[in-house]
């Protein structure tokens, strides 16, 4: 029984791998090697292709990151708006002064005039002096000097003193002049101080303020010419105490402010 | 060790790897798919499988296609319930007809009963009887001895006549 058992069952394994289709399972599974092969290439040519072109893309982002950083670094140098620092706009500034040397420069190449006027201003300046007011030697000792000062600055310190120009209206009539930079002051002291050097002066009343002069600010006229209205006036906004008029005929500005600056 | 390639592999191979397959799946198209898979990992793994004798080379085309065949089956979700045969009696009183003298109907339902045996036995005897390995070999692959291999087919026998004994008196 147990041999006619194995013998149906080995018959039967037969049967059964006959009709298997073992030659064709082999080409099959070839063809699917031969097919996953390709597969494997492209997918690995794929991989490479990705790797190089990740490779080239972080290339070009370092580099356009390197560009931009050089080129923010270089606007940051040469951009004065950007620096915002004062290397670059002390350039600028240096600007006006270069047109103001210029400027002082032409003032200096019109010197004939300036040079003939130089004589009169000093005697004009030495008249108070000599008229033998002895107060007014002792006061107009320091003038000297700051005079000499401002002489020796010529037109230079002309410019850079005085900023605008306007006529007031005077007792003697509107006249022109130049505003400049003074500083308050205790207007009560400096009335005296001006009138013990001999000069005339006085604290305007309110209604005649002059509301173009700022606190501090003061307009001298143009003088140093030959009238006796030309120049030597000046009016002076010395803060609280109100404004100041100085009668000085025959002062240049220069003298004048130098005057005033002192008190 | 001699240098081997996937056609005389396959030669010495395929029909001990398909039995082992259909063993697990019982479907002769997932076996075959189980069985071309293993064998195109061997391509794969050609450099490794040079290294073994033929006994290791077995085992490991029997572990391949057997795992193919269970991550297959877990991916279907699909468990075919074990049927609990009854045990047989020793005297059987079937009595078999000559090989030869089998119809094809018979044939089927031996085929059928074959299927139906514990996977056990049925693994044992499709390696036997259909793929042709001898009980060392089985022992070998299933890591088990020789005298559990004839065991189990003996027991595999006499389960296969109680099954066809109850179908001939079913047919009877």
């Amino acid at each position: 029984m147990a041999d006619k058992m194995d013998a149906l069952l080995e018959s039967i394994g037969q049967e059964a791998n006959a009709k298997i289709d073992f030659d064709g399972a082999l080409a099959q599974i070839l063809a699917k090697a031969k097919e996953q092969d390709t597969e494997a290439i492209l997918e690995a040519e794929k991989a490479r292709r990705s790797r190089r072109r990740t490779r080239q893309f972080r290339t070009i982002a370092s580099m356009a990151a390197g560009a931009v950083v050089i080129l923010g670094a270089a606007l940051l140098l040469l951009d004065p708006l950007l620096l915002g620092m004062g290397a670059t706009s002390g350039s600028d500034a240096a600007a006006p002064e270069a047109v103001l040397y210029s400027a002082a420069e032409d003032s200096t190449a019109a010197a004939p005039s300036l040079a003939a006027a130089a004589p009169e201003e000093a005697s004009l300046y030495e008249e108070p002096a000599a008229e033998g007011a002895a107060s007014a030697d002792q006061s107009v000792a320091p003038q000297v000097s700051s005079s000499s000062r401002i002489t020796e600055d010529a037109g230079e310190s002309q410019d850079s003193i005085f900023y605008g120009q306007d006529s007031l209206a005077t007792p003697e009539g509107d006249m022109e002049g130049q505003f400049c930079y003074i500083g308050t002051t205790d207007g009560a002291a400096a009335l005296a101080a001006l009138e013990d050097m001999g000069y005339t002066a006085q604290l305007l009343p309110e209604e005649e303020a002059q509301p173009q002069l700022a606190a501090g600010e003061a307009w001298i006229a143009q003088g140093g010419g030959s009238s006796a209205l030309a120049g030597g006036l000046a009016l002076w906004n010395t803060g609280e105490a109100g404004y100041l008029r100085l009668n000085a005929p025959g002062r240049t500005q220069e003298q004048i402010y130098n005057l005033l600056l002192s008190l | 060790m001699p240098s081997r390639d996937i056609e005389s592999i396959y030669n010495a191979c395929s029909r001990m790897v398909y039995w082992a397959a259909y063993s697990v799946t019982r479907k002769e198209s997932d076996a075959m798919d189980a069985m071309q898979n293993t064998f195109l990992r061997a391509m794969a793994h050609m450099d490794q499988l040079q290294q073994m004798n033929d006994a290791q080379l077995k085992a490991w085309l029997y572990r391949v296609a057997v795992n193919l065949c269970k991550d297959a089956l877990r991916k279907q979700r699909w468990e075919a319930p074990a049927e609990e045969l009854p045990e047989p009696s020793v005297e059987s009183a079937y009595d078999l007809p000559e090989a030869a003298a089998v119809s094809a109907a018979e044939r089927a339902q031996i085929r059928a009963a074959i299927d139906r045996l514990p996977d056990i036995y049925r693994e044992t005897v499709l390696l036997h009887y259909f793929s042709g390995c001898d009980y060392k070999e089985i022992a070998r692959l299933m890591h088990t001895t020789e005298g559990n291999v004839k065991s189990r087919i003996s027991r595999a026998k006499q389960r296969l006549y109680s099954i066809l004994k109850e179908g001939g008196e079913d047919c009877g």
